[in-house]
């Protein structure tokens, strides 16, 4: 009988969805947290007026731009 | 095929949680507000799935109570109609076959926590930054009086499967130490995030190193 000791390790290292070592090898960074502010040392973030009737479409296009270096991809 | 997106080396953290804030407080109802996180998490992609969990922290950590309640307002009005903005990991034990290797969808919190409770992960966060990760993701959902009782609910569902096979063993008693601890009157941030950091370590009472044989179900 089958018991769960003898499955094998957890493959995450090697597996090749979605496993942050890939963001290296397609741009990203590295160390992923890297960049994350300590509590309040970034100014802080308001609900701001500008976003109201905006299109999900123009929010989206914005979004990507903030974040990825080929947002239309 | 599309290409996939990649991160700019520098990304603007600040400005993509900005906008996050403001599509969900302006928002004209629930319908708008599912399909904003949907879509962005979708724009991103499985790959970088992180980036919008990054994102989701910036907004824990620098969010002020209104701008925080909108995003999880918003994220908890997507947990219950069954559209919680996910990412993909590879299934534990998973081959290299990309087909093969996919689990289910994981919301932020739960990614966060499987990613953190694999020991072999490729840039698995250090203990200081799944600390500061998590705990923003807390902070920031605190800010719905609705969300405790639905996620916590929900992670309970995920610890309690072990069939699907997208979270290791270990990775369930992070999560289930988390819904206990979360689901505790007067919780915290800090007191769920040190449950799943001792869980994670083997020193709690849920966690793995505590475990005795695994039942067959």
């Amino acid at each position: 009988m089958n018991s769960l000791s003898s499955l094998p390790p957890p493959a995450f290292a090697s597996a090749s969805v979605a496993t942050p070592a890939e963001l290296g090898q397609r741009g990203g960074p590295p160390a992923f947290w890297d960049g994350l502010d300590a509590a309040g040392s970034g100014a802080p973030l308001h609900v701001g007026a500008d976003a109201a009737g905006r299109s999900i479409d123009d929010i989206e296009r914005d979004f990507l731009a903030a974040l990825c270096e080929n947002p239309s991809a | 095929m599309r290409e996939p997106v990649r991160l700019k080396a520098a990304p603007d953290w600040a400005a993509a949680a900005q906008l996050l804030v403001d599509g969900c407080a302006q928002a004209p109802g629930l319908r708008y507000r599912v399909e904003l996180l949907e879509r962005l998490c979708l724009a991103l992609g499985d790959a970088l799935y992180p980036a919008f969990l990054h994102v989701l922290a910036v907004v824990g950590e620098r969010g002020t109570p209104a701008a925080q309640a909108a995003v999880a307002d918003a994220l908890v009005d997507a947990l219950r109609s069954g559209r919680l903005p996910a990412g993909r990991r590879a299934a534990w034990g998973a081959s290299r076959r990309v087909e093969q290797a996919l689990g289910s969808a994981l919301g932020p919190v739960e990614y966060l926590c499987a990613w953190y409770a694999e020991p072999q992960g490729a840039d698995r966060p250090s203990a200081a930054r799944f600390d500061q990760a998590l705990r923003a993701l807390l902070n920031l959902l605190a800010h719905s009086p609705r969300a405790s009782a639905h996620y916590v609910a929900r992670l309970r569902a995920l610890a309690d499967d072990p069939i699907d096979g997208t979270l290791s063993r270990r990775a369930r008693a992070a999560l289930r130490a988390l819904a206990d601890a979360w689901g505790q009157p007067g919780a915290t941030p800090g007191t769920s995030v040190d449950a799943v950091l001792q869980a994670v370590s083997g020193n709690g009472r849920s966690g793995f190193g505590g475990l005795g044989p695994a039942p067959l179900r």
